[in-house]
């Protein structure tokens, strides 16, 4: 008994130095990533060395800066439109290890993830309306099934919060749980996607054989896993997402949660359907299903209640399948009776944002600042800074020895503008626009930082585009109608 | 601190129910009111308007009221006019023309006198009433003078009015509910705009459109984004139809949970708008 117990704890810390290794290797670029830095106490990023003291001896300027930077920093998504997979069949899988009774993220590392999970599952089902979501719990060595792949939030969103009440137990089990997530997936559709996304706060994985004939059965069975660590770097889930996804960087497949918001945001960014790569459709090509059948059913209000053929309820409204007639209660289903897919428009027009994304807008500098004849937000009317009240009022990104200019502010003007022009020549490197403007390239409206992200991430819509005289695409509609 | 207990005991009693934003979105296809001139002309609906949006702001001090144009082909603010550099102000007639502005240094503190006097002639008005009054109607009369008849289509640019209007609501609940929790707290939480506005409704918005001109193909992405929108941030969308027939908007008002009135008899118009 003591020797098994002497064995683990050295396996821990084998796997604990291989982490570090990697983290090393990987994380050496980019800081943001920051991958791994509970364990990296030599990745110390200096921040207080980027507040910068503004002309008034306060550094409120700098930190409006970095919050705008942050953002914006959001918003910087390729915009390129792509073949997306939005009919997703995703698994989720969460830890329910003793690791997971770790308080480095508050309350709990359990707690948190339960919160997120139910914020995960709505956002995800708004973002993809017909896509399935099942999730699976990894707890005592076994894959736990917690709820069944289904289209339906709440049934999710139940199971998940019934498991606030049990404890955390035990050790977490990778390749059952992954085993579990392939019988899942395994039967879905050739046009859905089959996608797993593993939430692993452990640090090792006690599988009951050996996990590579488990990955490359994933990699078989064309299920891609993403992973998203709460500790630390671990090199199996690394091969995994490394094997399972060939052609994305592990960057955007595999992450360590840096705090509670970081670990927030990666959750999120899973909600976006992943992109349908090229080498897979190419190979595909002979059995491609280009087309897929669905059924926009009709509403029906009876008088009478009647029994629906999804959950054998009576009930006096509902849809009917618009190829056998049969009633179900809620869209978007499977028809239980002819296992046509029905939904509603709306459905689709849900995801029409991820097909048709808005363009990033762009920084404006300084000159073509003062070349526009826009004063103010072109949405909110908020005024835009001028040049001369922002020259004491410099950003961060501009400023790199901002404190000794600070104290020459009588100087500080001609400076800004020299860095200004500096500065100018290379765009989109900082994401923080000098003059505070952004401008939709197609229609030229210039907007401030709060309706930029507001048009990325909510409405999804140019307000400049939409309400200027659209001469040019108001022409084309308007032959065509008439054709 | 006399002066800190008194703020604190203010500032808890505060308890009033939250101010609200109406924006309102006021069809204003030429074609579409040509042919309801004889039971409904233009400037009597926006009579009846002027009506609403005076009792809008009667209830609370702090209500907003947000117009927007959904024009030919554009989309305009109506009433919170654009803030030109002061020295525009002043010319009742020209709002938006902002192009010659900032290249005459006038000094400051004349206009707004002048704009003052210009509000007091009228003794028997309340001011806010009537700087709003002022303010749509040369608005309207800007937007009519810049319309040509080659422009003129029997379409409304209604997806790009909702857009501005969400647009702008944003920007106010983020202010509001930056004075209401102070700035540090509304700007990490307006990382998600869904859930920032349900949690502290610093602002009550909601959007009524006055729709005289039908559906649009083109616009249907737009429009879906923009009600997709006004669910998340938790909007309701009411529909007042005055004419034609829209299945759009019919989606827009059911999905937000908003009321749609196809109105039978247009002169009751002000009846329905303060009873509804």
């Amino acid at each position: 008994m003591a020797d098994s117990d002497q064995e683990y704890v050295q396996d821990i810390s084998d796997e604990e130095v291989e982490a570090h290794i990697v983290t090393r290797g990987a994380g050496d670029g980019s800081k943001a990533r920051g991958s791994g830095t509970r364990g990296g106490a030599w990745e110390v990023t200096r921040t207080w060395e980027n507040v910068v003291e503004g002309a008034d001896g306060t550094i409120s300027s700098t930190v409006d800066g970095m919050l705008e930077a942050d953002k914006r920093k959001r918003l910087l998504k390729d915009t390129t439109p792509l073949q997306r997979g939005i009919i997703r069949q995703v698994l989720l899988v969460i830890d329910l290890s003793t690791a997971m009774v770790e308080k480095d993220l508050r309350p709990t590392r359990h707690l948190l993830t339960l919160r997120y999970v139910q914020d995960f599952i709505s956002e995800f089902f708004e973002q993809n309306p017909i896509a399935q979501l099942g999730v699976i719990g990894m707890r005592d060595g076994l894959a736990v099934r917690i709820s069944d792949m289904s289209g339906n939030p709440n049934d999710h969103i139940t199971k998940v919060q019934e498991l606030r009440a049990e404890e955390p137990k035990g050790q977490a089990s990778l390749q059952n749980a992954l085993e579990m997530a392939r019988a899942a997936l395994f039967h879905a559709p050739a046009h859905t996607t089959r996608e797993v996304l593993l939430i692993f706060g452990s640090l090792l994985s006690s599988d009951p054989g050996d996990i590579h004939t488990t990955i490359t059965a994933l990699v078989n069975a064309k299920i891609t896993v993403r992973v998203i660590g709460l500790a630390a770097q671990v090199a199996i889930c690394n091969t995994i997402v490394t094997r399972t996804n060939p052609s994305i960087p592990t960057t955007d497949t595999y992450a360590v949660a840096l705090n509670e918001q970081h670990y927030r945001d990666l959750l999120m960014r899973f909600t976006t359907p992943p992109a349908i790569s090229q080498a897979r459709t190419a190979e595909e090509e002979a059995n491609k299903s280009s087309l897929l059948m669905m059924g926009f059913p009709s509403r029906i209000a009876d008088q009478e209640p009647s029994f629906c053929a999804c959950h054998s309820k009576p009930t006096s409204g509902g849809y009917l399948c618009s190829r056998c007639s049969s009633k179900v209660c809620s869209l978007p289903t499977q028809c239980p009776v002819c296992g046509l897919q029905l939904i509603l428009s709306t459905h689709l027009a849900r995801s029409y944002h991820h097909l048709f994304p808005l363009r990033n807008w762009v920084e404006v500098s300084w000159p073509r600042a003062e070349a526009s004849t826009q004063h103010d937000c072109r949405t909110c009317h908020t005024m835009f800074p001028t040049r001369s009240g922002a020259s004491g009022h410099q950003k961060p990104s501009v400023t790199t020895n901002g404190h000794r200019d600070a104290m020459a502010l009588s100087t500080t003007r001609g400076n800004a503008n020299a860095r200004a022009q500096k500065a100018a020549p290379k765009p989109a490197s900082s994401g923080v626009s000098e003059s505070g403007r952004y401008e939709c390239e197609t229609c030229g409206s210039h907007f401030c930082i709060d309706c930029d992200v507001f048009s990325h991430e909510v409405s999804h819509n140019c307000p400049g585009c939409q309400s200027l005289e659209e001469e040019v695409h108001m022409a084309a509609t308007t032959a065509t109608e008439e054709d | 601190m006399n002066a800190v207990d008194g703020s604190d005991h203010y500032s808890k009693t505060s308890d009033e129910p939250p101010p609200s934003l109406l924006t309102i979105i006021l069809d204003t296809n030429p074609h579409a009111w040509a042919l309801l001139a004889p039971t409904l002309p233009l400037s009597a609906a926006i009579a009846n308007l002027l009506v609403f949006i005076n009792a809008h702001l009667a209830f609370n001090n702090a209500n907003k009221v947000c117009v927007i144009a959904s024009h030919t082909r554009r989309a305009e603010f109506l009433y919170p006019p654009r803030p030109t550099p002061p020295t525009t102000t002043t010319t009742n007639n020209a709002p938006d023309d902002s192009s010659d502005d900032e290249a005459m240094p006038d000094p400051s503190p004349s206009p707004p006198k002048k704009h003052s006097q210009t509000l007091l002639d009228d003794a028997n008005h309340y001011r806010p009433f009537t700087h709003l009054q002022r303010t749509l109607l040369s608005a309207l009369s800007t937007l009519f003078a810049t319309t040509n008849s080659d422009t003129l289509t029997a379409t409304t640019a209604i997806a790009g009015a909702l857009t501005l209007a969400l647009t702008y609501i944003n920007k106010q609940q983020l202010l509001a509910s930056a004075t209401v929790s102070g700035p540090a707290s509304s700007s990490t939480t307006n990382t998600d705009a869904a859930t920032t506005t349900q949690q502290s409704p610093g602002l009550i918005s909601r959007i009524l459109i006055l729709s005289v001109s039908g559906d649009l193909a083109h616009q249907y992405i737009p429009l879906m984004n923009t009600i997709f929108a006004c669910q998340r941030m938790a909007i309701p969308i009411d529909i007042a139809k005055i004419s034609g027939d829209t299945v759009f908007l019919q989606q827009a008002s059911d999905a937000t949970g908003g009321v749609y009135i196809k109105i039978k008899q247009p002169k009751g118009l002000l009846h329905i708008l303060l009873a509804a």
